[in-house]
C-alpha cells in the first residue's frame, strides 16, 4: 500500500546492493522465505529450525525436532505449514497454527533425507528424495504414513543391457513439484531431468540436460521457469511449457511434441567457477542468482538474456544456500564459516520534498513564473468558506477487515530460544540499542572482574 | 433517553450551501443513526483518556489518569480486569490485532505490555524521554509505533521489546499514531500541525500534509481501506485526507475542540460516519459525504475525550472527563 507514495526510481531498483543486516541463530544451513515474504525460516547445524521475522529481524519461532543438520526448507503457499528434512533419516512437518502435541508430523526414512518439498496445494503431499536411495512421495494425510517410490532410470528407447543397468544405477538427487502439483521434476547424477506424473507415479518424459551430476532444482515464484544447479559448473535455465504450470483440476496430459529446452546457460568460464547454491529473483524470476564455491561473491544474472547483472560482496566469507525475498529486493545468504545470515537491501534515500508539502525537488533551475493571482488579498474567512463548499468529492472509506485472510503466525511475546547465546554472538536486530548496552556491561565486567565477558 | 436528533440545545449542522454544490444525485437511502446510551460503565477515580473495543470485538479497554487500565465486556458492561502497573496517568492504549495484548503508554514515559487473558503485564518499553502520548500496534501485531513529548515516533520489535527505530518525527509532542491496513506505513501527527506518513522498513518520510492554519493536530486515523487519513485538530475540525493528493477533502465542524486531545474514529458498520468527543460534552456523528452532523449523543458530564466504533456491531464507546465509560447502541 505504501507503494504509491515511493519514489518510482527506487522501486525501479531491481536488485539489492547493500549489506543491511546479519541474522544469527545458532549455525544455520539452509534458509527460505515464506510465500508472503514476511518470514525466513532457517534450518541449523544442530536440527533446530527457527523462523525470523523480516520486518523485526528478531526471532519468531523456534522448532526443535531434527537431531542433525537441516538440509531442505519448505513452505505450503499459504504459509502455515513448514516440512524440513534432515541428515537424522527424518522428515518433520510442521503445522504454525498449533503448538505443542500434534504441531509436527515426522516421517522416518532410511538414509538421510537431502530434499522434501510439499505439494502446492495439498500439505499433506510430499516429495522427498533421499542419499543414496529411491525417491519418494510421501502422503501423510492418513495416520498410517504412504510412502510411493518414484522411479529413477530415464524415459529413453531401449538399447543396449549395459545401457540398462547403468540406469537402473542412477539416483536422483533432487525432487521438486511443478507450480500447479500433477507433475513432479527429478534430477539425477547423471545429468537427466525426468517428468513424472503425480497421479501414475510414472516417468512421462525425461531429458538429459548436463553431464554432471543434478544438485539442485528451483523453480521460479510463477512457476514459468525451472533452474538447474550441476557438477559441471553450468546454471541451466528452462523455460516450462504452460501444462506445467496452468493450475488444472485434473491432470493435464503432455501434448505428443513435449520437450523441455534450455533457455540459457550461466557460468563463469574464466574462473571455471563451482555453483553452491541457485535460485530466482522473487515476483517474475527476471534475474537469477548464484553463491559461489570456495569464493565469496554473489553473482546475479538476467535470465533471459544471460548477461551478468552484478557481483555482490559482502563479509569475506564463503555463501551456501541463497534465497531472494518474494516480493522485495532482498537477498538472504548464509555463510558457510560463521552460519550467520545475511541480508542485502536497498538503500533509498530520503526525498525532501515529503518533508514538506510545498517542497518540490528540481533537477535544475528553473525560472518561477507567479501566477496573476498569487499575491492578491482575499478575505480569510471567505476563502475558507468557499473552500468548504467545494468538499463534495464523494470518499469512499471501505469496512474493517475483520475475516483474517491467510494464515498469521502467532506473536510470542517470550521465544524459546535458550541456549542459542553461544560464544557471545549476539543477534543483532536493527535495533542497536540492545546491543550497545549490552556491549557497554561487558565492558564495566571487564574491569571489575577480570574479563569473563558475561554474557 | 430522548431523541437527541430533537434536542433543541443541539447546534444546528453546518447549513449546505446548495447555491455551489451541486445537489445530490441520488438521497442516501439509509436512515440516520439512533443511538441511545445502554451502559455507564464507573470505575476510574479520575478523567478516562482513551476507549477502545478489541478487534474481536468481545472486549473495551478503557485507560485512565488514575493509572490503570480496565477492560469491559463489550456486550454486557460488566468489569472483567484492572491492570495496575503505570507510575503515571495513561494516555492511550491499543489492542493486538489478536486481540490478546495491550499496549500502554504513560506520562512515566514507559510503554507497557500486558496480557488481557492474565491481566498481568508482559513486558515495560523504555526509550522515550517524556511522557507517551499515543501508541498504536501494527496489523500483524509484530511491531509498536509510540508517539511522545519528546516528539519522536519510536518503532519497537514487540517480540524481543527492543526498539527498532526511532524517529526524529515532529518538532511538538506526537499526539497521534496509527498503521494502514497491511502495515507498511504509519501516520503520525503533532501539535506542530504536521501529519507525517512513514514508511515502516525505511523508517522514513514519506509525505507531509499540513493545513495552512497549523492547528495542532491531537488524533490521527487511516480510514479502514487505508485511502484516506482522518485528523482532529484543536481549530474545532475534523478533518479528512487524501494524503496521496496532499489534499483536505472534508472538513467536519460543529463541535467544540479547543483544548484538549480528542480521539475521532471512523463508524462504518451502516453507512459511513464520523464520530467524535468535543469539549461540550456531548459526541459528534457526521456524514462522511454530506458532512452533515448525523446524530449528536448526549450523556457526558464533561469533556468526551476518547470515542470508539465497534469493528462490526452498531456501538459506540465513549469516555471523558467526567470518569465514567458510555457504551451507546443502535438498535434500530
Amino acid at each position: 500500500m505504501n507503494l504509491s507514495l515511493l519514489d518510482p526510481f527506487t522501486l525501479a531498483h531491481e536488485f539489492p546492493d547493500t549489506l543491511q543486516a546479519q541474522l544469527r541463530s545458532g549455525h544455520s544451513t539452509v534458509i527460505r522465505f515464506n510465500r508472503k515474504g514476511d518470514l525466513l525460516a532457517s534450518g541449523r547445524v544442530d536440527g533446530t529450525v527457527v523462523l525470523f521475522d523480516v520486518e523485526t529481524n528478531s526471532l519468531a519461532k523456534v522448532l526443535r525436532g531434527h537431531i542433525r543438520q537441516v538440509q531442505y526448507l519448505s513452505w505450503s503457499s499459504c504459509g502455515r505449514y513448514l516440512i524440513s528434512c534432515a541428515q537424522d533419516f527424518k522428515a518433520i512437518r510442521w503445522d504454525l497454527g498449533k503448538t505443542g502435541e500434534g504441531a509436527s508430523r515426522t516421517v522416518r526414512f532410511s538414509a538421510p533425507v537431502y530434499c522434501a518439498e510439499l505439494h502446492p496445494d495439498n500439505v499433506n503431499l510430499f516429495v522427498s528424495s533421499l542419499y543414496e536411495d529411491v525417491p519418494h512421495l510421501v502422503d501423510i494425510s492418513s495416520p498410517q504414513t504412504q510412502k510411493h517410490a518414484l522411479p529413477t532410470a530415464p524415459l529413453r528407447p531401449a538399447s543396449s543391457a549395459t545401457r540398462a543397468v547403468s540406469d537402473s544405477k542412477q539416483l536422483t538427487t533432487c525432487s521438486i513439484f511443478t507450480h500447479n502439483g500433477h507433475f513432479i521434476l527429478t534430477g539425477t547424477n547423471k545429468g537427466w531431468l525426468n517428468l513424472i506424473s503425480t497421479a501414475t507415479l510414472q516417468i512421462l518424459y525425461s531429458t538429459r540436460i548436463s553431464n554432471g551430476c543434478i544438485t539442485y532444482l528451483r523453480l521460479s515464484t510463477t512457476g514459468r521457469h525451472l533452474v538447474t544447479n550441476s557438477s559441471d559448473r553450468i546454471i541451466r535455465s528452462v523455460h516450462l511449457p504452460s501444462v506445467l504450470h496452468t493450475p488444472s483440476s485434473d491432470p493435464p496430459t503432455l501434448p505428443a511434441d513435449f520437450t523441455l529446452t534450455e533457455e540459457n546457460r550461466f557460468q563463469d568460464v574464466v574462473n571455471r567457477l563451482l555453483w553452491n547454491h541457485v535460485t530466482f529473483s522473487g515476483g517474475l524470476g527476471d534475474h537469477i542468482t548464484a553463491s559461489t564455491y570456495h569464493n565469496h561473491d554473489i553473482y546475479i544474472w538476467e535470465r533471459t538474456s544471460g548477461v551478468l547483472s552484478k557481483i555482490l560482496e559482502g563479509p569475506k566469507e564463503e555463501f551456501g544456500s541463497l534465497e531472494w525475498h518474494p516480493s522485495r529486493p532482498m537477498i538472504a545468504a548464509v555463510g558457510l564459516e560463521t552460519g550467520s545470515i545475511y541480508i542485502w537491501g536497498v538503500v533509498q534515500p530520503q526525498r525532501w520534498s515529503a518533508l514538506a508539502p510545498d517542497f518540490g525537488e528540481l533537477e535544475e533551475n528553473l525560472e518561477y513564473e507567479e501566477r496573476e493571482d498569487e499575491f492578491d488579498i482575499h478575505p480569510e474567512e471567505e476563502t475558507k468558506k468557499r473552500r468548504r463548499r467545494q468538499e463534495t468529492e464523494k470518499v469512499d472509506v471501505g469496512k474493517w477487515d475483520t475475516d483474517n485472510k491467510g494464515f498469521r503466525l502467532n506473536v510470542e511475546m517470550v521465544v524459546d530460544s535458550e541456549g542459542d547465546e553461544e560464544e557471545g554472538a549476539l543477534r543483532v536486530s536493527r535495533g542497536e540499542r540492545r546491543r550497545r548496552r549490552r556491549e557497554r556491561r561487558k565492558k564495566w565486567s571487564k574491569m571489575g572482574d577480570g574479563g569473563c565477558g558475561g554474557m | 433517553m430522548e431523541d437527541p436528533t430533537q434536542n433543541p440545545t443541539a447546534p444546528p449542522p453546518p447549513a449546505p450551501d446548495n447555491r455551489n454544490t451541486p445537489a445530490p444525485s441520488s438521497p442516501p437511502p439509509l436512515r440516520r443513526p439512533e443511538y441511545s446510551l445502554r451502559y455507564t460503565l464507573k470505575g476510574h477515580d479520575a478523567g478516562v483518556s482513551s476507549v477502545k473495543f478489541s478487534p474481536d470485538g468481545k472486549w473495551l479497554a478503557s485507560s485512565s489518569a488514575d493509572k490503570t487500565i480496565k477492560i469491559w465486556d463489550a456486550e454486557t458492561g460488566q468489569h472483567e480486569a484492572t491492570l495496575e502497573g503505570h507510575m503515571a496517568g495513561i494516555s492511550d492504549i491499543d489492542w493486538s490485532p489478536d486481540s490478546r495484548t495491550i499496549v500502554s503508554g504513560s506520562d512515566d514515559k514507559t510503554v507497557r505490555l500486558w496480557d488481557t487473558a492474565t491481566a498481568k503485564l508482559i513486558r515495560i518499553l523504555r526509550g522515550h524521554h517524556n511522557a507517551v502520548y499515543s501508541v498504536s500496534f501494527s496489523p500483524r501485531g509484530t511491531i509498536l509505533a509510540t508517539g511522545s513529548y519528546d516528539e519522536a515516533l519510536r518503532l519497537w520489535d514487540v517480540r524481543t521489546g527492543n526498539c527498532m527505530k526511532t524517529l526524529p518525527a515532529h518538532s511538538d509532542p506526537v499526539s497521534g499514531v496509527h498503521f494502514n491496513r497491511d502495515g507498511t506505513m504509519i501516520v503520525s501527527c503533532s501539535h506542530d500541525g504536521l501529519i507525517r506518513i512513514w514508511d515502516v522498513a525505511t523508517g522514513q518520510c514519506l509525505r507531509t500534509l499540513v493545513e495552512e492554519d497549523h492547528a495542532p493536530v491531537t488524533a490521527v486515523k487511516f480510514s479502514p481501506n487505508g485511502k484516506y487519513l482522518l485528523a482532529g485538530t484543536l481549530d474545532s475540525c475534523v478533518r479528512l485526507w487524501d494524503y496521496h493528493r496532499g489534499k483536505c477533502l472534508k472538513t467536519y465542524m460543529g463541535h467544540e475542540n479547543v483544548k484538549y486531545s480528542i480521539f475521532s474514529d471512523w463508524l462504518v458498520t451502516r453507512g459511513s460516519y464520523v464520530v467524535a468527543g468535543s469539549e461540550d460534552s456531548d459526541i459528534y456523528l457526521w456524514d462522511v459525504q454530506t458532512k452533515e452532523v448525523a446524530q449528536i449523543l448526549i450523556g457526558h458530564d464533561n469533556v468526551v475525550l476518547g470515542v470508539s466504533a465497534h469493528p462490526t456491531k452498531d456501538v459506540i464507546a465513549s469516555c471523558g472527563l467526567d470518569k465514567m465509560v458510555k457504551i451507546w447502541i443502535d438498535d434500530s
